[in-house]
């Protein structure tokens, strides 16, 4: 990839993706609203909305803008919407193994985005050894190395991660998405690293382009980590602003139930009366939501645990 | 533009002052006849040179010889020897004052100008007047030759300034080169030109301009050093500007402004500026092409008289009436910021360039900044934020200073014209962040917080005393104040740590950010990142700038020297400099510095010593190896240090010469080599030296070498009596013999039983009586006898005392050789590794002292065994039931993700934690409910479990970082800076809110809502029991509270349980209402219980009691209307004075309240404690819940509470 693809065609396309703005992105004509210089770049964009589709869980909507350019689709990028496709079978039907999908990927090995998704697919089926394997075999590819960092990080790998983000450092050149995989590391260090993906989020969060709910939480995290109280209370004022603003912004259940678990930490930093009420309102809001959401799943563990120990000691 | 002081020095007046050309010295001659040689960067007088009769008001240095010349109101010239500071020789000839006097560039000529009109040259050579200049019709106060053309330039009284030409002089005074036949053509054709001539026909030197326009008499004129130009001050006021050519001369402009006299003017040596003196107490900066006044400094009292440039350096000497300054115009660091592998610097001319370390290559110019600062004002510092790849420049002091933030651009094509993206007024700005930056005016006193945009986004005013700000980190700042440096937090406004520390002015911050070097003008502190002072040197020479090396060691420069500093203190130097550099960056054995002309230098360095130093400080001992193996370490200084340190056995490898080599081969033991030397040297002192140290040592071999070196027979034949050598006796005793020396042979016989030789001795030395009775006491009767034949003698005449066993020395058992060391002396590890023996070390042993990290990061492989035990291979330990106790390791704890390659953070905070807060935090909820049960005896955790919760829900966070993918967790620590894994402990919620739950329990009380209350104190015993705190303040106060809500919840407990009495149990109505008057509430709260005590007791016929609460009552409260009523009470119960009812309660004694039986316990019946709030119950309550914590058991062994991190 070209080390400063940052100012090329596709800068804004995959500024939008990757700051969460599908709506935004699905809403491009691509063939009237862009002109390409490079026609790859168009079908680069196709499959960037594609995985929008994908993202907002809209997967007919995308199967259908997919067959809509199958018949123009130049060789070159056959084997690119073929694995979306399949990507797209696997995860709407929610099956499990795909055994058609996996040959598929295992065919084509020397593919950089059907790496990327398979290293989606094997995360997805928590197989994470499979998945850094493939997701390894393409570290010049932006995406697949930020996604094999998030593995890392995923799994606790840190080693791992901070090699990673040294070789993706060496060729990315600042780019976007680099930063932003590095924001997600240091927001989960402490000291320096957490100041400093604060100080990103700020900086996406003012900017009109790159604002977006996914962000402000991210923000809201960092506040909640540095322990400033004030300040993710102004997060939280300028996220209900930004979803007035912005009423067709697509808000991802996975973001709000982050939220909502963040949220029970502020109620308990904040210390003002009543947080216990309000958190349980939260844990309900949870169970609504998600009620297989990891966190109720952990709470009810540790409910179980004290259960034991009530039963233990009483005497 | 910013005058620096140099140097100040107090003297009566000074009228004449002159530079040194290569060294820091100035002269300075006095109104008072005396002229005086200071070193002005050490501010040291070195010399007073007093010779002239009244003033001196001229003084120069030669520029190459080391001689100098003087001019005073004596009329003389006189040349001083810089070597023996003497007087050489006198030149005579002036008829008046002289006013200045100054050597030829480069002929051996002095030039001088008097009072009496004239101009004279004079060869210092051999010391003739060569010329004497007329013409000017009024004291000539000042002739000057051009730098470099045979030109003269003077200024005169008469209201002139005149120009001329000495050519002719020097024809006249100089050899033609290599004879007449090697003359060149030129020159011989300019020798039959007729030269130029004055009206007289004379040659020499003739007036060549004669400039007019100043009104009034002019005191100075100075030739520009390289454009035909010439700038004159005189007492119009005006300073005054004129340019040559070759045929006419013209004035150009006048700058005015001064308000007095102007005794002195010249020109920049490098800038387009004038610098002018004034009797108005000014020094005034002019701009050279637009002949307007730029800056100008004022001193209250003193007259200026004369100012000097250095001829090299940005370095100017002004007299006063009060002495002489040495100042500079503006700072000569060049602004400069590192990133990674780039350098950013500002040059010279004012123009941004990029090194890159890597390749050591220098770009070409990148950005212009002339507009970007205003003029006259120099670039004082960069930040660069590398995500934008942009710079924040600012430029200028006070008012004039100014920030801009300018884009920086991709390709550098040439120095193109910055563009502002944003600018403003500031004195100091930096980057804290991507997206942030900050500037600081220290004439408001403001810090405005800035985005990219340049919009303020917050506005801090900040303390008058803060006088600068640097970068410290994302986030965060230095305040540096005169007085001390502030690590502030820009975004919560909070202070974060303080160093009281004087004028500091830079701050270089280690890599890894742990450390900071603070530069002030003496002074550099090295500090952690707490500001906690880990060092702090004194340099008598200016610090000039620092960087931390590749190994962490404090590489800094001085105006003359590169050195380092090791944080134990020690320090040395690496280099000497000739020009100052300001250190950007140190890696390897390159040091890469800015010069003052705006350039990178790369000085190469040697890193071994302190690299050296730091292993020995380390106990880095592979490292010491490697580094004496493969470099060159020597001279006194490393041996000097490794002596000192301890380590002679080191220094020992790098000694060459046989004494010292003797003296730290003593120190460290080695026998060896101390032999070796000491027969080099041979000296008895060394010999002397070695023989103590052997003896100490129990090396007999060399004791007894260095007995025969000393002839020390008597030590020698006590050792070989002592080693049982009886051969080596015998040698002696027969030595001793053949020098006829009675005594040692005297002893050695004695040494060795030798009866018959002693008495032979005694024969020989004709003590014969003792020859017999030694014979005789021996038991040698025939011997005995024969002496007393010989002497003429018979048993009868010799009175004999009666004589036991004959007595002999006992014999040793020989020992022969062998070394019986008395003082051990073990090899060193340095000695063993040196002499090659490398198999039976361990390094890793020895550098188990390593930094703290390692250890920590080594710790689970030291504690790992080599092979896993299966069992405890029949040991029986006895810890089959052991019950550890708080301590106890957590055994096999799952923790979440303990598959996890690395640790996961609620691994690190149970591995961090001692309370059991850290264990629930960690989710470890078993063993911190085991360590509780074990420190408190909590049998019913029912209660805790909100609290458990609260305590691990608080610190989870989780945020999106792919979407569609799980999320990732994070958390939240007690300290969000804290960054090492071995410190970092959970945040846990509550100790904040402790207190104001306190508070909101007593308005509970207050309101009467008991039960409220009741609960509510006990949750703020739930929390602290489930707490962490940082500080034995904090624990005391939380131990206090827990007392607090146990007087509280029991006191209300009892009168909860009174009022639920049924109207006819009086006594125990009136009991209860006792009692709680001994609950230790606040005196505010205690006046109910007292008020509830003295109604109940009133109403019931108990005055006598309710005396006893009215008086208590009264004691708190003493007026009032419920102070009154108690008045009433007491007046009618004292009245009375008697109880109806007896009841269970003596107000009089010393009891505590059974918390289960709400009844006494008086004094000596037996009570147990409740382990977490120290509530008292009877014996007969062992084993009950507490009904104060609902948690705990009562009299349940209990190690009691710890909440202390």
């Amino acid at each position: 990839m070209d080390p400063y693809s940052d100012s090329s065609e596709l800068y804004h396309l995959r500024q939008q993706f990757y700051s969460s703005r599908y709506l935004d992105l699905i809403k491009l004509d691509l063939k009237k609203d862009i002109i390409f210089n490079n026609e790859d770049n168009l079908y680069e964009s196709y499959k960037y909305q594609i995985r929008s589709y994908i993202s907002i869980n809209e997967f007919e909507k995308g199967l259908e803008l997919l067959r809509s350019i199958n018949d123009e689709i130049p060789e070159h990028y056959k084997i690119d919407f073929k694995g979306l496709e399949y990507y797209i079978g696997f995860i709407s039907q929610e099956k499990g193994e795909d055994l058609e999908f996996e040959s598929f990927i295992n065919e084509n090995l020397n593919n950089q985005f059907v790496n990327l998704l398979g290293g989606l697919y094997y995360i997805k089926l928590n197989n994470f050894e499979k998945s850094i394997e493939i997701l390894k075999k393409s570290k010049k590819s932006f995406e697949n190395l930020s996604v094999l960092i998030y593995v890392n990080l995923l799994n606790l790998n840190l080693k791992d991660t901070e090699l990673n983000l040294k070789e993706f450092n060496k060729i990315s050149q600042d780019d976007f998405l680099y930063t932003l995989t590095q924001s997600w590391f240091e927001l989960t260090k402490f000291n320096n690293s957490l100041n400093q993906s604060y100080y990103y989020y700020d900086e996406l969060t003012n900017n009109l382009e790159t604002n977006s709910i996914k962000f402000l939480l991210n923000l809201f995290t960092s506040n909640l980590k540095l322990l400033r109280i004030p300040e993710s209370q102004e997060v939280l004022n300028k996220l209900s602003e930004f979803k007035t603003d912005n009423p067709n912004q697509f808000d991802l259940k996975q973001w709000e139930c982050d939220f909502i678990i963040n949220k029970i930490a502020f109620n308990y930093l904040k210390l003002e009366k009543g947080s216990d009420f309000e958190v349980d309102n939260l844990v309900n809001e949870l169970k609504t939501l998600d009620s297989n959401n990891d966190y109720l799943l952990d709470l009810k563990e540790k409910n179980d645990i004290f259960d034991n120990i009530v039963t233990k000691y009483t005497v | 533009m910013k005058m620096l002081t140099k140097f100040e020095s107090k003297s009566s007046r000074a009228k004449g002052v002159a530079f040194h050309p290569k060294r820091p010295w100035i002269l300075v001659s006095l109104h008072s006849s005396t002229i005086q040689l200071w070193d002005y960067r050490m501010g040291t007088l070195i010399d007073r040179f007093e010779d002239h009769d009244g003033p001196v008001r001229g003084v120069d240095f030669h520029p190459t010889q080391p001689i100098f010349v003087s001019g005073g109101d004596d009329y003389t010239i006189k040349v001083w020897s810089l070597q023996t500071r003497k007087c050489l020789f006198t030149l005579s000839g002036h008829l008046d004052y002289v006013r200045t006097v100054f050597f030829h560039h480069d002929l051996p000529w002095i030039i001088s100008c008097s009072d009496d009109q004239t101009i004279r040259i004079w060869n210092w050579q051999n010391r003739q007047e060569i010329a004497c200049l007329t013409g000017h019709n009024h004291y000539v106060m000042c002739a000057q030759f051009h730098p470099n053309q045979d030109l003269i330039v003077s200024a005169s009284l008469d209201q002139t300034v005149r120009v001329w030409d000495i050519s002719g002089l020097r024809k006249k005074h100089s050899a033609p080169h290599g004879g007449l036949g090697a003359r060149s053509y030129d020159d011989q054709f300019s020798r039959h030109q007729v030269p130029q001539q004055d009206i007289f026909g004379n040659t020499d030197a003739v007036v060549k301009y004669v400039l007019e326009g100043h009104d009034k008499g002019v005191n100075w004129a100075s030739f520009h050093p390289t454009l035909p130009l010439i700038v004159s001050g005189g007492d119009d006021r005006n300073v005054k500007l004129w340019r040559m050519s070759e045929s006419r001369a013209w004035e150009v402009d006048s700058c005015r402004g001064h308000t007095n006299n102007v005794p002195c003017v010249l020109f920049h040596p490098t800038e387009d500026l004038i610098i002018s003196v004034g009797e108005d107490r000014t020094i005034r900066t002019w701009d050279l092409n637009k002949r307007t006044p730029v800056k100008q400094f004022k001193r209250e009292n003193d007259r200026f008289w004369l100012i000097a440039a250095h001829p090299t350096m940005n370095l100017f000497a002004t007299c006063h009436d009060s002495g002489v300054m040495v100042f500079k115009l503006d700072r000569e660091r060049p602004a400069s910021t590192a990133f990674q592998n780039n350098l950013f610097f500002v040059n010279n001319e004012n123009q941004v360039q990029q090194y890159q370390y890597d390749k050591q290559q220098v770009s070409m110019p990148m950005l212009s900044l002339n507009k970007v600062c205003k003029p006259w004002t120099k670039v004082k510092s960069i930040s660069y934020n590398p995500a934008e790849h942009s710079m924040l420049i600012q430029a200028g002091e006070n008012e004039n200073g100014v920030y801009s933030y300018i884009a920086t651009p991709k390709e550098i094509v040439g120095a193109l014209e910055a563009s502002s993206r944003g600018e403003g007024e500031a004195t100091a700005a930096c980057f804290i962040a991507r997206n942030r930056y900050v500037t600081f005016s220290k004439i408001t006193h403001k810090l405005e917080v800035r985005d990219l945009k340049d919009t303020v986004t917050k506005v801090i005013e900040l303390d008058p005393a803060v006088k600068d700000i640097l970068y410290a980190g994302p986030g965060t700042i230095l305040l540096m104040k005169p007085t001390s440096v502030i690590h502030y937090d820009v975004q919560q406004r909070k202070e974060l740590a303080e160093l009281q520390i004087n004028n500091a002015k830079y701050a270089s911050w280690s890599a890894d950010g742990q450390f900071v070097a603070l530069l002030s003008k003496h002074t550099i502190t090295i500090a952690n990142k707490k500001l906690e002072s880990i060092i702090s040197m004194h340099e008598t020479i200016r610090v000039k700038s620092a960087a931390w090396d590749d190994s962490g060691v404090l590489i800094y420069s001085t105006l003359n020297h590169i050195k380092y500093a090791l944080l134990n203190g020690d320090s040395g130097t690496i280099k000497t400099l000739e020009n100052t550099l300001y250190i950007t960056k140190v890696s390897g054995k390159s040091c890469y510095c800015l010069n003052r002309r705006g350039e990178v230098e790369v000085v190469p360095i040697d890193p071994t010593e302190y690299r050296f130093k730091k292993a020995l400080v380390n106990k880095n001992f592979a490292e010491v190896m490697r580094i004496i193996q493969s470099s060159n370490l020597v001279g006194q200084n490393i041996i000097g240090y490794l002596q000192k340190t301890g380590y002679p056995e080191i220094a020992l490898q790098f000694v060459q010469d046989p004494e010292t080599r003797f003296e730290l081969a003593i120190e460290c033991n080695n026998l060896e080599i101390a032999l070796v030397e000491a027969k080099k040297l041979n000296n008895p002192v060394i010999w002397e030296s070695l023989g103590k140290e052997a003896l100490l040592q129990g090396d007999f071999t060399i004791v007894e070498l260095v007995y025969q070196q000393l002839h020390k027979l008597e030590k020698l034949s006590f050792m070989y009596l002592v080693t049982g050598n009886t051969d080596k006796l015998s040698k002696m005793e027969m030595i001793a013999e053949s020098r006829g020396d009675f005594s040692s042979l005297f002893q050695n016989s004695l040494y060795l039983n030798s009866i018959e030789k002693r008495i032979q001795m005694f024969i020989d030395a004709e003590l014969t009586p003792l020859a017999y009775a030694t014979a005789k006491t021996n038991g040698l009767d025939d011997i005995a006898e024969s002496i007393l034949e010989s002497s003429g003698l018979t048993e009868e005449d010799v009175k004999f005392p009666e004589i036991g066993a004959p007595n002999a020395v006992p014999q040793v058992k020989a020992e022969g050789n062998k070394t019986w060391p008395l003082e051990k002396a073990s090899l060193s590890f340095f000695e063993q590794a040196l002499s090659g023996n490398f198999e039976s070390l361990s390094i890793a042993e020895q550098s188990e002292a390593t930094s703290s990290s390692r250890a920590i990061v080594d710790d689970e492989v030291l504690f790992e065994d080599d092979e896993p035990l299966e069992d405890d291979e029949g040991w029986d330990l006895g810890d089959d039931d052991l019950d550890v106790g708080e301590d106890e390791e957590l055994e096999d704890v799952e923790v979440e993700d303990a598959n996890a390659v690395g640790s996961s953070e609620l691994s690190i905070w149970a591995r961090n934690s001692k309370c059991a807060a850290g264990y629930i935090a960690a989710g470890l909820f078993e063993p911190a409910a085991q360590m509780l049960h074990k420190q408190l005896g909590i049998v019913d955790f029912e209660p805790l479990r909100k609290r458990f919760m609260t305590v691990y829900q608080a610190n989870k966070l989780s945020f999106t970082a792919v979407d569609g993918l799980p999320s990732l967790k994070t958390y939240i620590r007690h300290d969000p800076e804290e960054e090492s894994d071995a410190k970092a402990l959970p945040y846990i919620p509550g100790f904040e809110s402790v207190e104001s739950d306190l508070h909101e329990g007593f308005k509970l009380f207050k309101g009467n809502k008991l039960e409220e209350a009741i609960e509510l104190f006990r949750q703020i015993v739930y929390t602290i029991t489930t707490l962490v705190v940082h500080s034995k303040d904090d624990e005391e106060k939380c131990k206090e509270i827990l007392s607090v809500c146990r007087d509280y919840i029991l006191g209300l407990s009892i009168e909860l349980q009174r009022r639920l009495l049924p109207a006819s149990d009086v006594k125990r109505n009136l009991e209860l209402a006792a009692y709680f008057t001994r609950a230790k509430l606040q005196p505010a709260h205690r006046v109910n219980a007292l008020q509830v005590a003295m109604t109940q007791a009133f109403k019931n016929k108990n005055y006598a009691s309710a005396s006893v609460f009215a008086s208590e009552f009264l004691a708190i409260m003493p007026s009032g209307p419920r102070a009154d009523q108690a008045n009433k009470i007491k007046s009618k119960s004292d009245s009375i004075s008697t109880d109806a009812i007896e009841i269970d309660f003596d107000p009089y004694s010393e009891f505590d309240i059974c918390c289960g039986t709400f009844t006494p316990i008086y004094k000596g019946s037996p009570k147990l404690t409740e382990a977490l709030t120290g509530a008292t119950y009877h014996a007969s309550e062992k084993g009950t819940v507490c009904k104060i914590t609902k948690i705990t058991q009562v009299g349940a062994p209990a190690s009691g509470l710890r909440i202390l991190a």
